[in-house]
């Protein structure tokens, strides 16, 4: 049987800062306002461009390209490395205006997030979504800064809400409702959908869609046997057709850290080193969740673009860096060739509640190890991140220096536990 | 011009009980006065237990990122810019 469109009141709210990054740096700092910046990890030519402004973008500049690339569709572009601290402030203040609308607010990334007004009809007393929302736009402006801008979407799912919300930038406020769905969808081509990118293009194009609307007149078959040939064909169906299907929450199962080198290296101690510093910070962020655990994964990009990576269980439970770290050297030890390495990853996984792990007869030494763990985090956080490292870290301050992940809602939950 | 500083600067604070504003008015750095006009942008920031009051702002001329120590209640500019590339 054919599922019709959603037909019930738009209750998703959907809120994007627009050029999160350089519109918090613009507030900051007033002179930067109304030209082209680019915040980039690191200011040297090929430093990656992470968000551009407003004023940036219509030169054409986008995220992902090089600083040099920046330069020569702009060459007064003005660069700057973000201020961590001061963009999680704003992600902070604009969370708490949110909750004053609903208790289901669900931040999507360091700019983004879902206010969902299911079941708050007898809250909002006949007030409409856009009445919210424009209000939202005001107080951001009169409790965060005069130059922090969103676009907000509303509709019926998450899905439609963010597609709502790209609709105009900056500063829009759009609607997706059954009445305009099918006009929204004429103008949108399928890479502009929210989780279609050129691989999934590919394969509807396979299939004989081509546009939106004809991925919204596909039937469910089609799309669950043929196209995507899984439950997700199915929930791209009910997406499409305003159904809430993205309204789930994961439980995190693994911590990890990642670091694209600035200067890319092939000397194993320069990379031990490095590795040392993320199981540190990996092992900070187990700790602070109570959790051990029972898995390592080390992963590298060389510089001619291959990869190669190595999980492997370990017979006990991690949670002191040393443990971390000592799991993570074995496995980068089993590289086959020794190349340049231009990003270093290590994650560990099997996360349980600390203490629920056994405890070993014949390796006592590990709980020294662990109790000094203990005692550095207690003086870290007494004193600041990384007063007292292991010795292998020294020399290491401005190295893998701290970054708001993309997306990585995990991250978050690390940053609200710290408030 | 993006510069860091990281100097210590007498500071002079203001804050008004009406509208609950608490602004950096006035500076002094390298012998020269600056007068405050906006301010860009405030919030906390941690040292490990520490808290450090960081203060952006703009004497029309000049932007300031100006941080407060709880500790010792000492003023440090942190850095200056004035919106050019060079």
């Amino acid at each position: 049987m054919e599922l019709q469109l959603n037909r019930n009141r738009p209750l998703i709210m959907h809120i994007d800062l627009n050029s999160c990054f350089a519109t918090c740096t613009q507030q900051a700092f007033v002179h930067l306002r109304g030209k082209p910046l680019v915040m980039v990890a690191y200011d040297t030519p090929n430093g990656c461009v992470l968000s551009p402004s407003i004023e940036a973008k219509r030169f054409g500049v986008k995220t992902g390209m090089t600083l040099r690339e920046a330069r020569l569709l702009c060459p007064s572009v003005i660069s700057r490395m973000t201020d961590t601290v001061m963009v999680r402030d704003v992600h902070i203040k604009f969370k708490k205006i949110f909750k004053d609308y609903s208790p289901n607010v669900s931040p999507k990334s360091i700019d983004e997030a879902v206010i969902d007004f299911s079941d708050m009809e007898k809250v909002l007393k006949n007030r409409s979504l856009t009445d919210i929302g424009n209000e939202i736009k005001r107080r951001m402006r009169a409790e965060i800064g005069e130059w922090i801008s969103c676009s907000i979407g509303i509709s019926t799912n998450r899905f439609l809400a963010k597609q709502a919300a790209g609709l105009k930038k900056p500063d829009g406020l759009e609607i997706i409702t059954h009445e305009n769905l099918r006009q929204v969808m004429d103008k949108l081509t399928l890479i502009d959908l929210n989780g279609i990118n050129i691989k999934f293009q590919a394969r509807l194009n396979i299939h004989g869609i081509h546009t939106p609307l004809q991925f919204l007149d596909a039937p469910m078959d089609k799309l669950k046997k043929q196209v995507f040939q899984s439950i997700v064909g199915y929930y791209w169906y009910k997406r499409l057709r305003g159904w809430e299907v993205d309204d789930m929450d994961f439980k995190r199962k693994s911590i990890g850290q990642d670091y694209a080198l600035s200067k890319k290296t092939a000397d194993p101690q320069e990379l031990s080193k490095i590795l040392m510093k993320l199981s540190e910070k990996m092992g900070r962020r187990l700790r602070r969740h109570n959790l051990t655990a029972r898995g390592i994964h080390v992963a590298m990009i060389y510089d001619d673009w291959t990869y190669w990576h190595r999980a492997r269980q370990t017979d006990r439970d991690m949670f002191a860096t040393m443990e971390l770290y000592r799991a993570a050297q074995l496995i980068f030890n089993q590289q086959p060739e020794s190349k340049v390495v231009s990003k270093l990853s290590v994650s560990c996984y099997d996360l349980e509640p600390c203490g629920n792990s056994q405890m070993s007869l014949f390796d006592a030494p590990s709980d020294k190890i662990r109790k000094v763990s203990e005692a550095m985090d207690k003086i870290n956080d007494k004193y600041g991140e990384f007063v007292v490292t292991p010795a292998l870290m020294m020399g290491m301050e401005d190295t893998v220096i701290d970054r708001i992940a993309f997306g990585a809602v995990k991250e978050l939950e690390d940053l609200y536990s710290t408030q | 011009m993006n510069e860091v500083i990281n100097e210590k600067v007498s500071v002079e604070l203001i804050y008004n009980r009406m509208t609950g504003e608490v602004m950096p008015r006035r500076m002094r750095w390298q012998g020269r006065l600056y007068i405050m006009k906006k301010l860009g942008y405030y919030h906390k920031a941690r040292q490990g237990r520490t808290i450090l009051h960081i203060f952006h702002v703009t004497d029309g001329n000049t932007d300031f990122r100006l941080s407060l120590d709880t500790e010792n209640l000492h003023w440090t500019l942190n850095e200056i810019t004035d919106g050019t590339t060079t």
